[in-house]
């Protein structure tokens, strides 16, 4: 269990991290959310050890956090922090020998991710010939080639095209199946949505949001999604809280049960060819926030 | 245009390190201007005069004693000292150990018999004119030539070595920059601690001095041996010998290592101030690896080894100028040898001209690495915060 208890960082006169709590079980994968320069990476830099915190502690199993529990950490920074002149065999061996991995292990292990992340061909490939895609996957081997029981990433998501963004979900839910943490931080809400069983919000250091996804999904209430260009309008006149999103238009309603109710009427409507019951979405949780 | 420049002018001369630079340039300048007085607050007796001892005979005829003293020079009973005899129109000087003051007694025994000449009188102009332009001054005689030879060629090698690892002071604040620029020091930090990277840093930087000793005197000494085996090198002594201050008789190898007689203290000598050297090195290394780590822009990566490479040129003049016996016994030539970093060139260099004591070298050595810690204690909180910025 890694628990982060009240910690807080100031950058000078900027408050950087505000009293940021958080308890992440196995098998979590906390989303943490909020706009550029909320502090998502100063608490993953907090948790990381690469910045020592104003006040409060960081627990892992229930002792205080030190280089030797971060050992079992793996991260992941927002920046490109690979040697570009290195192969990506080299630039993972590296590491890992770091990590004190036998190469025989690492052999196995470098030979499974290269593949699970579709990269085979590229072993010995000079990373600066990777594109940035290739090179930010990895970038995530790196920080999974010692088997952490923790996974911080940050931005793991940016400059991945829509195929590597599945394997890297895929990846990621293998890792929190085998009983992984993992804080995650992205700005692509869609895949946080699918990805996620936690979420922290951060607005400027402070925490506006904090729990479980799915106490989260309760408190928004629950979504009724229909093809635009039905006629909706008949059915919905009564309704408020009504989005436009691309094809669809997405009904709010306060719970299961007066969503249920809409779903009826809907269905009798023959122009609504496409109609879906679904949560809110995180990022329409967080426009609601503000 | 405008902005292109000021944003130029502003990362190039307005970041910490080219200001560092700069602050070291004023600071050596300053130094150099005010040397004498700064000589004067800290008792340096750089300005000792050169004691010198003239025979009676020669005594009675200088006729030009302001000028020795406005030159540095002061008049002895002292027979230890520098001697001047004169005999059948000949001086012979002895003990003089560097060219310069041999330039400045020729110049002033040339005076002093000019001065003479002018008052007196003589019959035939183009003899008068003939004796007035020069006079036979014997340097020959040096007590010590052999030593001489030897030394030289030691300050030589002790040289050579010095720049040659100058070079490598830069290696370990380039991996570090290098680290930096490609954001791999937050990666890093999470498999290592700040103290394991800082000691690994500082351990391959010293390996790489050692090895590059090593392997320098290796190559050397194979490629001199095929020379050896060729000619004994015998073209090649005859062609440095135009090229270097050397007074040889011989023109071969084997003659040479003769001429050196390297004995086993010579040896110790050398590895003293081998030691001495590699110490100064470690020192530059630890302050250049510290000092890359607060680097946060390409433009300051390429000022902060500008004022190392100042100190330490100063410090090889600074050595050359020192190198008599008499300079390296003044206030000045002690207190540098117990200076750390100084002493990397000042102290083997008393070594190779007087006898040192060895308490002298072990507080010299002790200096130093009180020095090191002061600046592990000190500095190495700064190293830290330097890449936990970059983390």
């Amino acid at each position: 269990m890694l628990e982060i208890q009240n910690i807080s960082k100031n950058y000078g006169k900027k408050k950087a991290l505000q009293s940021c709590h958080l308890i992440a079980n196995k098998h979590d994968i906390i989303g943490i959310l909020g706009q550029n320069g909320c502090g998502k990476s100063t608490l993953f830099k907090s948790v990381m050890g690469l910045i020592e915190v104003d006040s409060g502690t960081i627990l892992y199993n229930h002792k205080q956090c030190d280089f030797n529990q971060r050992k079992k950490f793996g991260y992941m920074p927002e920046q490109r922090s690979l040697f570009l002149d290195l192969t990506l065999y080299d630039q993972l061996k590296f590491l890992a020998q770091l990590k004190g991995i036998l190469d025989d292990r690492f052999d196995r292990l470098v030979d499974l991710y290269i593949e699970r992340f579709d990269l085979k061909d590229k072993k010995y490939t000079v990373l600066n010939k990777l594109s940035k895609g290739q090179q930010q996957k990895v970038q995530l081997i790196a920080s999974l080639i010692h088997n952490p029981d923790v996974l911080i990433l940050d931005e793991p998501l940016n400059g991945l095209d829509f195929y590597s963004v599945q394997l890297v979900m895929n990846e990621l839910r293998i890792q929190a199946s085998l009983g992984k943490i993992i804080l995650i931080s992205s700005h692509q809400m869609d895949f946080m949505d699918e990805l996620c069983t936690h979420l922290l919000v951060l607005d400027n250091g402070h925490t506006i949001k904090n729990g479980k996804l799915s106490g989260l999904y309760q408190e928004y209430g629950v979504c009724v999604s229909v093809n635009a260009d039905s006629l909706w309008h008949n059915i919905s006149k009564l309704h408020k809280n009504i989005l436009e999103k691309g094809s669809m238009i997405e009904f709010h309603y306060a719970n299961l049960l007066e969503a249920k109710k809409a779903l009826g009427n809907f269905c009798k409507e023959p122009t609504i060819t496409t109609l879906k019951l679904h949560n809110v979405s995180i990022g329409d949780m967080l426009k609601e926030g503000e | 245009m405008k902005t292109l420049l000021q944003f130029s002018f502003k990362r190039r001369f307005l970041n910490k390190m080219t200001l560092f630079l700069q602050i070291i340039f004023i600071l050596v300048i300053s130094i150099m201007f005010y040397f004498d007085k700064i000589s004067e607050l800290l008792n340096l007796e750089f300005n000792r005069p050169i004691p010198i001892y003239i025979e009676p005979n020669l005594r009675k005829l200088i006729v030009n004693e302001a000028e020795w003293k406005n030159k540095g020079f002061e008049f002895t009973t002292n027979k230890e000292s520098i001697t001047i005899s004169y005999s059948k129109d000949v001086y012979t000087i002895t003990l003089v150990d560097d060219l310069m003051t041999q330039s400045k007694i020729y110049d002033l025994l040339l005076d002093n018999h000019q001065k003479r000449k002018e008052s007196s009188s003589n019959s035939s102009v183009y003899r008068w004119l003939e004796d007035y332009r020069s006079i036979d001054v014997d340097f020959l005689e040096y007590k010590y030539e052999d030593n001489q030879f030897k030394h030289q060629i030691i300050i030589l090698f002790l040289t050579s070595i010095y720049f040659m690892l100058l070079n490598f002071i830069a290696v370990n604040s380039n991996e570090i920059i290098m680290e930096k620029t490609s954001h791999m020091i937050p990666i890093i930090l999470t498999h290592v601690k700040i103290k394991t990277h800082f000691i690994s840093k500082l351990i391959i930087g010293f390996a790489s001095v050692l090895f590059q000793i090593i392997s320098s005197i290796g190559i050397v000494g194979l490629i001199g041996y095929s020379r050896y085996q060729l000619d004994k090198g015998e073209g090649l002594i005859r062609l440095l010998v135009k090229f270097l201050p050397f007074k040889l008789d011989s023109f071969n190898l084997d003659d040479i290592l003769k001429l050196l007689d390297l004995s086993m203290n010579d040896l110790v000598q050398v590895s003293i101030g081998l030691v001495f050297i590699l110490i100064g090195i470690f020192i530059i290394q630890i302050l250049i690896l510290i000092l890359s780590s607060k680097v946060k822009t390409m433009e300051e990566a390429a000022s902060i080894q500008g004022p190392f490479y100042l100190v330490l040129l100063i410090i090889y003049y600074l050595a050359l100028s020192l190198n008599t016996t008499q300079s390296l016994s003044s206030n000045l030539g002690l207190t540098l040898s117990y200076i750390p970093i100084f002493s990397m060139l000042i102290m083997p260099m008393r070594l190779l001209t007087q006898h040192v004591m060895p308490i002298e070298i072990m507080i010299s050595i002790l200096f130093s690495f009180a020095l090191i810690s002061l600046i592990f204690i000190i500095m190495y909180p700064i190293y830290c915060e330097g890449l936990r910025e970059e983390g």
